[in-house]
């Protein structure tokens, strides 16, 4: 980077920081321009590397049409945006994402679930394993809603249920605290280094 | 007691302020604390691309954007580092768009080091940047069948694939042509993306701390093979690659701040249990 574009790296860096203070003008203003820059630079870039490149290269060069009817079908989608008597039209782009999106999806997630399901279902011939085992059951019983409320034992293993989640929510937290320390350190780290010229 | 009960009030503020001074210390002057390997996540990642021979092609994912690059960063260029290393080729997508430009430029850094340390790292022919496509799991889906025509035949940079030597060995991404994948993912879209999509390719994954706990279960699974984990995941391959770079540096400073977090959180419980006895007396 040139020295301009750290300073400015620099800059926008501290107002975001600014925040932890309280809400102002600069924090403001370098969180607008992101917003601003990330658009901008979208627009552009897939004009440039996919639009442009599949409009050329598939529809007009090799004449296969239908990317035309569907960069149309796309368009439509800004429909919303025309006199009332034409909106519906948006409707049809949303029907197709939606519909696809929807039967690939039904088609394909349960796998990574099920996988899962069945790593569960371990032999008992290790600690981890009887932990894991132990742990598994008493969760499960705290979900259980409809049977059993009344049952001590399932009332006395939910609640070893709910203290092993918070062990697992903790353990969650502790990884939120440290990612967030990492992501710290790395400005502190640019504006230490790269900045102010101190190295480290 | 009443300094330790103002302690369940105290202005964030401070908290703020000595949690900045206690990590700009050990960033400034290191104090050397010990970096434990992570046998289960870290050292599978690094003897997949051991196994590896010259020539194979492994594909890479840029599943994050600023906002994560302290963690990712270091992993993502240790883990090209190896992999150039070792003459394995790599194919960069991005399943993010806000953070694909970043992805290139750790990338080209490396590269540029690497060549001038005299291994080879040449655009096109030892990596190749395809970048962000729009799409989302469709798209990837389409990658696999057909590569070229998913990607619409140019990468991020807009060179044609035709110009590319190494995009010609890989016109499908299958598990014939790609001998891995390793995505550092931060969020949505991530490594769902793989798991549901790829569900039978070797899958490697660099993660952001805050979805570690969420990750171990698919590593359990055998849905994934080895994982990365914040920066210390990063670290770990730094010193696997016996090359200690900004990781390790900032290793110090994270234990430091973990540190104070644990103090805090001691004594904050402490306040509200001395403010909740006041009260029921």
């Amino acid at each position: 980077m040139t020295r301009v574009q750290i300073w400015v790296a620099a800059l926008c860096t501290l107002a975001c920081y600014s925040y932890l203070i309280k809400e102002n003008p600069a924090y403001r203003i370098a969180e607008y321009t992101l917003v601003a820059l990330y658009t901008s630079y979208n627009i552009t870039r897939l004009f440039h590397s996919f639009i442009k490149p599949y409009f050329i290269n598939y529809a007009l060069e090799e004449k296969q049409y239908y990317y035309i009817v569907m960069g149309v079908l796309g368009l439509l989608l800004y429909a919303r945006y025309a006199p009332p008597q034409y909106r519906w039209l948006a409707r049809y782009p949303i029907a197709l994402a939606v519909g696809w999106g929807l039967g690939g999806s039904i088609a394909r997630s349960p796998r990574p679930v099920f996988t899962q399901v069945a790593d569960a279902m371990r032999p008992l011939d290790s600690v981890n394993n009887i932990v894991f085992f132990v742990c598994f059951l008493v969760v499960l019983s705290y979900f259980f809603f409809t049977v059993g409320k009344e049952s001590k034992f399932i009332q006395g293993s939910g609640r070893i249920g709910r203290y092993i989640m918070m062990i697992g929510f903790g353990t969650a937290f502790g990884n939120t605290v440290q990612g967030r320390i990492s992501l710290f350190l790395n400005r502190l780290s640019f504006l230490l280094t790269d900045w102010m010229g101190i190295s480290i | 007691m009443k300094w330790l009960e103002k302690l369940d009030t105290i202005d964030p503020r401070w908290v703020y302020i000595i949690m900045a001074v206690s990590l700009v210390f050990p960033v400034l002057k290191p104090i050397g604390l010990a970096i434990t390997i992570d046998e289960t996540t870290t050292v599978p990642v690094f003897n997949w691309i051991e196994s590896l021979q010259p020539g194979d092609i492994v594909v890479g994912d840029v599943a994050f954007s600023g906002g994560s690059e302290g963690e990712l960063g270091p992993q993502l260029q240790s883990w090209f580092r190896h992999c150039m290393i070792k003459g394995v080729k790599v194919i960069m997508v991005a399943q993010w768009n806000t953070g694909e430009r970043l992805g290139y430029t750790l990338l080209e850094q490396v590269a540029n080091e690497l060549e001038a340390e005299g291994i080879s790292a040449e655009y096109g022919v030892d990596w190749v940047y395809v970048g962000y496509k729009p799409g989302g799991t469709t798209l990837w889906r389409q990658m696999q069948l057909d590569f070229w025509g998913a990607c619409a035949e140019t990468d991020m940079l807009g060179n044609s694939f035709q110009d590319l030597p190494l995009m010609h060995r890989f016109k499908k991404w299958d598990k014939e042509s790609s001998k891995g994948i390793m995505a550092f993912v931060a969020g949505s879209p991530g490594l769902p993306t793989y798991t549901t999509y790829f569900p039978d390719y070797e899958i490697y994954v660099g993660n952001v701390a805050v979805q570690v706990p969420g990750a171990m279960n698919t590593l359990r699974a055998g849905q994934i093979k080895g994982l990365l984990a914040g920066l210390p995941g990063g670290a770990q391959y730094e010193l696997l690659l016996n090359r200690p770079g900004r990781a390790v540096k900032l290793m110090d400073a994270q234990s430091m701040g973990h540190l104070w977090i644990m103090v805090l959180v001691v004594l904050g419980n402490i306040g509200f249990y001395m403010k909740s006895r006041a009260r029921d007396e």
